[in-house]
């Protein structure tokens, strides 16, 4: 069998990259407009979710090391329903890379490039995913562990410059919120936080199967933790009324720190080169999984023809929202489903397991 | 061949990657460093700039000069007026290096939200630009002229940047934001009037409820400053000195450094009591009234006496002028939040800041007279 294989690294790379994304530079306001002072809770809440989540991803996957999705679920349910169970997750797929193309073309347009059409933005994005498609998953790896340095870096930046301005009356009260608020905030950072159900596609590949629980697991703490910390930081830094009227918080932020002897004059540029890497990498990782189910559900010989079409059909969800407040949107759905369905498909595939081997 | 085909795909990528749709011809922009807004009685914005003269040749000169040319337009918002000018000047007016804007008074008093709305929104606008309230017409500060200065506005940006004369809190887009849209502070702007066409900075415009509504004068501003920026109040205080029983008059000036402040808030009774904390240390460096076999300890206590007697003056007026405008200008208000949220909840802070009771300490450390001794043994 020849598959290429990652390694520990580069699987560590591909979940924290996959996982900090675009919802970086909106997640403080999203969070505040909620649960205000006490948003940490919330965010540790969906770090804990996510980890219960991985927990059952892993579990499933450790019954099947050496398969994808795809395989799992022809194995447990049957091939026809394993193809629809590979279509969901593909148009998932299809629906987180698309949205994220068109958010981070919205905020290119905002902040760096007014004039340059959006068309031209979301081709240039996608296209470079699909030359990684091309290539085989082993560039996929490498390519991630290049820019990790880069999206930890986005997130350590904001930390380092706005420690020094933290006001601790913008902080408290740090218990001020109830349920309900609580519960839409945490559902808001579990979105935030989702990445864990790629690995459906990226188990099979891993070449190290024994070190891969703890890894997971301490790649999730480790961005869940900087998230917590970047929220807290944000809010600390802005205070509550100005987080909430902001629509991309943490840019404003670097937009209102003034480094002295910086080359640049506006330093969020600089920030948003830096996130800009962030959200492609989290781009062409849905993207490639997308494709990569495709590939295994049609035959063999059409899986390179069929890139072309998959692009376009990305391009064209891309070019569907009409406004930012649609895009959000979008982005949302996109997210719901991704919790839905990697729960459900887990969950339901897991009792099955469980029914047969207590048959047997 | 792979060579050649390797060579080509860079020189393609050369040529379809250097066109952008959105670079900027320097040429094609006038770059502005100061705009005035006022409001005509139709209540729409006058908008008022200098346009700088390119200068050609071997002309040395800034292209700030006061060569440019002023020119002001109307507008039913400040985009629309810069419009209109960019049209008439067969150029567009670039914002992306504006150091300062000045508020007319009457829009401070009512409209300040249509203004700060444009500059926060507009993503090239920088930040830590500079606000101003004019006292009459922001044209006015924009448009004057003097053998003085070299470039008006950029000077006026760099005195805020250093900030030492004290007569005034140098307050950016930023923090005016900042305060603006909180709860809990109240804003407060810089007061600029053109005197015989040199522009003054004095005192500070203070806000309730987001409107303009009184102003501070400069010592007042002083007392202010040593509370909320302390790093950046001058260094110098003037005091009287001697004994009070003696007739003659002296005045000791002291020089202080290390100013630190603290601001505590406690709840007794549903009443708001607020702790302002001011700690600095001085050392003397001009008092001319040396006398023989003075004790120095003694001295040196009086002044302290002296200097705390002073700002206290100072910070009581300063209090008492804030309950008057019924204005939260220490920010007593973001304490009172983080600390007693339930109390926060039942209550409405712009009514309630007026019954807020203070209680002041300071604390003057006198470390020295300098490098002369004060007394002849």
């Amino acid at each position: 069998m020849n598959v290429k294989r990652i390694n520990i690294f580069q699987i560590r790379a591909i979940l924290i990259t996959v996982t900090t994304g675009i919802g970086l530079i909106t997640l403080p306001r999203v969070l505040a407009k909620e649960t205000s002072t006490t948003s940490w809770l919330p965010m540790l809440l969906g770090l804990i979710l996510i980890l219960i989540i991985s927990y059952f991803i892993l579990k499933l996957l450790n019954h099947f090391p050496n398969s994808d999705i795809y395989e799992i679920s022809k194995n447990v349910l049957g091939k026809y329903i394993s193809i629809i169970v590979c279509l969901l997750f593909i148009s998932y797929f299809i629906l987180v890379s698309s949205s994220t193309v068109r958010f981070t073309t919205d905020v290119v347009n905002i902040w760096m490039l007014p004039l340059t059409p959006m068309k031209v933005i979301i081709l240039t994005l996608l296209t470079i995913a699909s030359y990684i498609c091309f290539k085989k998953i082993e560039t996929l790896g490498r390519f991630c562990t290049v820019f990790l340095i880069f999206n930890v870096l986005s997130v350590v930046l904001v930390l380092f410059f706005t420690f020094p301005s933290l006001k601790e009356y913008n902080l408290r009260p740090f218990f001020h919120t109830n349920l309900s608020h609580l519960f839409r905030s945490t559902k808001a950072s579990l979105l935030s936080l989702l990445g864990i159900e790629t690995l459906f596609i990226f188990n099979k590949f891993i070449s190290d199967k024994i070190n891969i629980k703890p890894t997971i697991y301490k790649s999730i703490i480790f961005i869940g933790l900087l998230y917590v910390l970047l929220v807290e930081f944000t809010i600390g830094y802005f205070g509550i009324d100005q987080v909430k009227v902001l629509v991309f918080p943490v840019i404003s932020l670097f937009k209102t720190i003034e480094i002295r002897f910086f080359i640049f004059e506006r330093v969020e540029l600089f920030f948003l080169t830096l996130w800009l890497t962030a959200a492609f990498t989290t781009i062409s990782i849905y993207y490639y999984c997308g494709f990569y189910l495709l590939t295994k559900i049609l035959p063999k010989r059409l899986s390179r023809l069929v890139l072309p079409f998959y692009l376009v059909i990305t391009y064209l969800l891309a070019q569907y929202p009409q406004n930012n407040e649609d895009t959000i949107k979008l982005l949302n759905l996109a997210g719901n489903t991704g919790i839905i369905l990697s729960t459900s498909i887990t969950l339901l595939l897991l009792i099955i397991i469980k029914l047969r081997g207590a048959n047997k | 061949m792979k060579k050649l085909i390797f060579l080509s795909y860079i020189l393609i990528i050369v040529f379809i990657f250097t066109g952008c749709w959105d670079f900027k011809q320097i040429d094609n922009y006038y770059i502005i460093t100061g705009l005035g807004i006022d409001k005509n009685e139709d209540g729409e914005f006058v908008v008022t700039t200098r346009i700088p003269v390119p200068i050609t040749g071997l002309q040395t000169s800034s292209t700030f000069t006061t060569e440019g040319r002023v020119i002001s337009r109307r507008g039913n918002t400040i985009l629309n007026a810069l419009q209109k000018m960019g049209n008439e000047l067969k150029k567009e007016i670039f914002l992306g290096h504006l150091q300062v804007v000045i508020i007319s008074r009457d829009i401070a008093k009512s409209d300040i939200e249509r203004v700060i709305d444009n500059f926060s929104r507009n993503p090239h606008v920088q930040r830590k630009l500079y606000l101003l309230i004019s006292d009459k017409e922001a044209k006015d500060i924009i448009g004057s002229v003097n053998p003085l200065d070299v470039a008006p506005i950029p000077d006026l940006a760099n005195m805020f940047d250093i900030n030492k004369t004290n007569n005034f809190i140098p307050v950016t887009l930023d923090e005016f934001i900042f305060k603006y849209r909180g709860i809990g502070y109240a804003p407060i702007l810089p007061l600029a009037k053109v005197n015989n066409n040199i522009i003054e900075v004095n005192g500070m415009g203070v806000f309730h409820d987001d409107n303009f509504i009184g102003e501070l004068n400069g010592e007042e501003t002083r007392a202010l400053s040593l509370l909320i920026s302390p790093d950046f109040t001058s260094e110098y205080y003037t005091v009287p000195g001697g004994d009070v029983n003696n007739d003659e008059k002296t005045y000791i000036t002291i020089r202080t450094s290390n100013k630190s402040s603290k601001i505590k808030v406690s709840l007794e009774d549903s009443h708001i009591k607020a702790f302002l904390t001011i700690k600095l240390n001085a050392r003397i460096s001009e008092y001319s009234n040396i006398k023989r076999n003075q004790d120095i300890q003694d001295l040196y206590r009086m002044v302290e006496k002296q200097l705390e007697r002073q700002l206290l003056k100072d910070l009581e007026s300063l209090i008492k002028k804030s309950k008057d405008y019924n204005s939260d200008i220490f920010g007593i208000g973001k304490y009172v939040r983080a600390n007693h949220m339930k109390y926060w909840d039942k209550i409405n802070w712009e009514e309630e800041y007026a019954n807020t009771e203070f209680k002041i300490n300071i604390i003057v450390n006198l470390r020295s007279a300098s490098s002369t001794k004060i007394s002849i043994d």
